[in-house]
This record gives C-alpha cells, structure tokens and sequence, in this order.
C-alpha cells in the first residue's frame, strides 16, 4: 500500500467511543462511531434502545450542557468540545453524551435527524465545498441518481471501497481552491474561507488570523488539529484537500490553545 | 445603488455559541492577552453586508432587492426574512439558494457565504417556493 492511500485508510478508519445515557434510565448505549460520521447517523438507534417510546424528532445529545449539532462530523464535535490535546499523553477516552427527547433546542439546532432531510444538508454542504473547488457544482450535478445513491450509501454505511471511487473528482481543484471551516473555541463563530492550495497551514492561519498565529512557522499561542491529529504548520494545504478533506469536502480545522 | 436605498434586515441574537465545561475550564487558564484575542475574534465578521434577492419561476417579486445585514447573523434570519416579505406561513417551504447552485444550512454565517462567494461586493440569493436546482 502507498503511503498515499495508506493516510486515507487511516482517516476514514479514525474513530470515537461514546455512550450515551438518559436522564431517566439505567440503559447505557455505547459504540464505536467513525470520526467522518454524523450523530444524524445514530440517533434513531440510540432512541430505539434509550426510549423508543419518544419522537425522533425531538431528541438531540448533549455534551456538559451544549447541544450536539447532528449535521457536524462528529470527530469535529469532539476536537471542539473536549478541547483534547492530541500531543498530551492520556489513556484511551470513552466520550459521554446525554441523549435528550423533550424540549429540543430549536435555537441551536436544525432538525436533521430524519435521513432524509439530512441527506439534503449533507448534499448541499457537498454541493457548496464542490462550488468553491470549482466555482460551480459541477460535479456534484453531473452524478447520475444511482451514482449520487451509491455516494449516500457509502457515506451512511462508511464504506471506504465505494466511497474512494468518487475522491479524485470530489478533490480535484482545477481553480486551486479550498474550502475550510475554522473552529477557534466552542463559543466563537466558525470561520469559512476559501483558501489556496499553494499555501501552507500556516500562512493560511496566519493570514486569516494573524493575531492567534503571529508567525507562519511556529506555533506560538495556537496549534491545528484535524482529525484529531495536531497538523504541523509547514503543512501544504493541497495535502490537507488531499488526504485530511472530510467527506462533506471541507477541510475542518479546529484551533487548540497551547 | 446608494446607502439610502438599502434596506436593514432584522437581526436576531446568536444563541448556538455555547462552550463545554471542559473547554471553558481550559479557555480560563489562558493570559489575559491570548484570552483578549480569542475574544476579539468573537466580534470577527459581524461588518454589514450587501445581499441581492431574486426570484425563480413565479415566486413573487419583493419590492426592494438589496438588503444588509451583519455578517454574524445565521442564514435563517435570511428564510425567516424572505416569509415574512410574502407573508408566507412560517412552516411553508422555501427554498434559498447561493448563486443558483447551493442551500447552505439554515447555522452558516452570512459573513463567510458572502467572504466565499460574493459577485461585485454582493451576495446573489435566489428563492423560491419549489426545488429549482437539485
């Protein structure tokens, strides 16, 4: 295996061990969630065994008080949140949700958890990655209905062998240019921008946030973290399109303070 | 299209920014200049920006196109605003879309959809009341 695709493999295979408690029962729910995937991907299953009794619509997870967004990946949810150094040393990490079915915040989330009304934000999030890359969707439009299922598919099923067919066109950049979605702490707007892929990370940081990352080689207040991994600032930002892109065609970058 | 013309949409206070105890336990140990840039940065985007609507198919007209907006509201204050304009119900459906192409979701910041995808200082939405573009 190259090591081109060997960093792919190891992307989508990053994961995440979560349980999911109620309020009201003794029931634990515990799992190994991929860090590409989406609590909109879980929650039905997690109500089915927690209280099957109540509305998919009305549940939601939370963490410590904030509740969960179903349409982020959820490796963002976790980097952002637990706000964990990946350099720290610390033993394996089991993360503790809460799982809601009343009073669902509806000025904080967007009700998603159908599959179906997902697949439309997920779409569209793909649809708006790909207009960035290449000034139109393009692509996006141009996939068949059975193609456009099977991308669906191996989203929902996290099936790397589907999945990985359809990479060289969702990356391809013939204008060189990269979505990103930068998260600095929980309580600060996420920052969107579309960058060159000729930059490295860190004139990219510098550049959107000077203050945070005074030089564009050493990390001196801040560092990223993507996929949970601290990404050296030298970094090419076509590698990160390249290898490090989430499945909805951003690159999410989470900010940790040093 | 002068400043006069332009008209404001409402905004509403941004309640989705909340922080875990974890991280909130970790932003509190930080000196006091790096916690004053992590709050200057609170404020970041929320400069005014020029929005133009358009209607698709036989979606009524508004009667003025160009809006402004702070660029830290969220694209629902945009939804929001288009139904109360047709004074449509607030559970029909509307469809928005950014340069004929996407929807973002309804939590996107209108000040990075307008930093990414502007045309001549303005961001293009189209709406209208049934799916026009996949």
């Amino acid at each position: 295996m190259n090591k081109q695709s060997n960093t792919r493999d190891l992307v989508w295979n990053g994961s995440l061990s979560i349980s999911v408690t109620t309020e009201s029962s003794p029931l634990c729910y515990m799992t190994n969630i991929p860090r590409l995937s989406y609590i909109a991907f879980i929650l039905d299953e997690v109500r089915k065994i927690l209280c099957p009794n109540e509305k998919l619509d009305n549940c939601w997870l939370e963490f410590e008080g904030v509740p969960l967004k179903s349409h982020w990946p959820i490796g963002v949810l976790y980097d952002l949140y637990t706000a964990t150094d990946p350099d720290a040393p610390r033993s394996p990490v089991l993360w503790k949700l809460v799982l809601h079915y009343d009073n669902f915040p509806a000025s904080q989330l967007i009700p998603c958890n159908e599959p179906t009304t997902f697949r439309t934000l997920f779409f569209n999030a793909l649809k708006e990655s790909d207009y960035v890359r290449n000034k139109s969707a393009s692509y996006i439009l141009s996939l068949s209905n059975s193609a456009t299922e099977e991308l669906w598919t191996s989203i929902q099923k996290h099936d790397f062998e589907v999945y990985q067919r359809f990479i060289p066109r969702l990356r391809s950049a013939k204008y060189d240019q990269l979505p990103v979605r930068i998260y600095i702490t929980p309580d600060t707007p996420v920052v969107q921008e579309s960058v060159s892929c000729k930059e490295t990370l860190g004139s990219m940081l510098h550049k959107t946030l000077p203050k945070l990352f005074p030089s564009q080689n050493i990390a001196v207040l801040a560092k990223a973290i993507v996929h949970g991994i601290s990404i050296p600032l030298s970094t090419n930002m076509n590698l990160l399109n390249q290898e490090l892109c989430y499945t909805d065609g951003f690159v999410h970058i989470v900010i940790h303070m040093l | 299209m002068s400043t006069q013309e332009k008209n404001n949409i409402s905004e509403e206070t941004n309640e989705d920014l909340k922080t875990s105890a974890t991280a909130s336990i970790l932003l509190k140990r930080l000196p006091e200049d790096t916690a004053s840039i992590l709050d200057s940065y609170k404020s970041r985007g929320n400069e005014k920006v020029t929005l133009r609507f358009m209607p698709i198919g036989r979606t009524p007209t508004l009667k003025t196109a160009v809006f402004t907006i702070s660029g830290n509201q969220k694209f629902e204050v945009i939804i929001k605003f288009i139904k109360k304009q047709l004074s449509m119900r607030k559970d029909a459906s509307l469809y928005l879309f950014i340069n004929s192409c996407f929807s973002p979701a309804p939590d996107e910041r209108i000040g990075n959809l307008f930093s990414s995808f502007k045309t001549n200082d303005c961001l293009l939405i189209q709406y209208c009341t049934n799916v026009a573009f996949g």
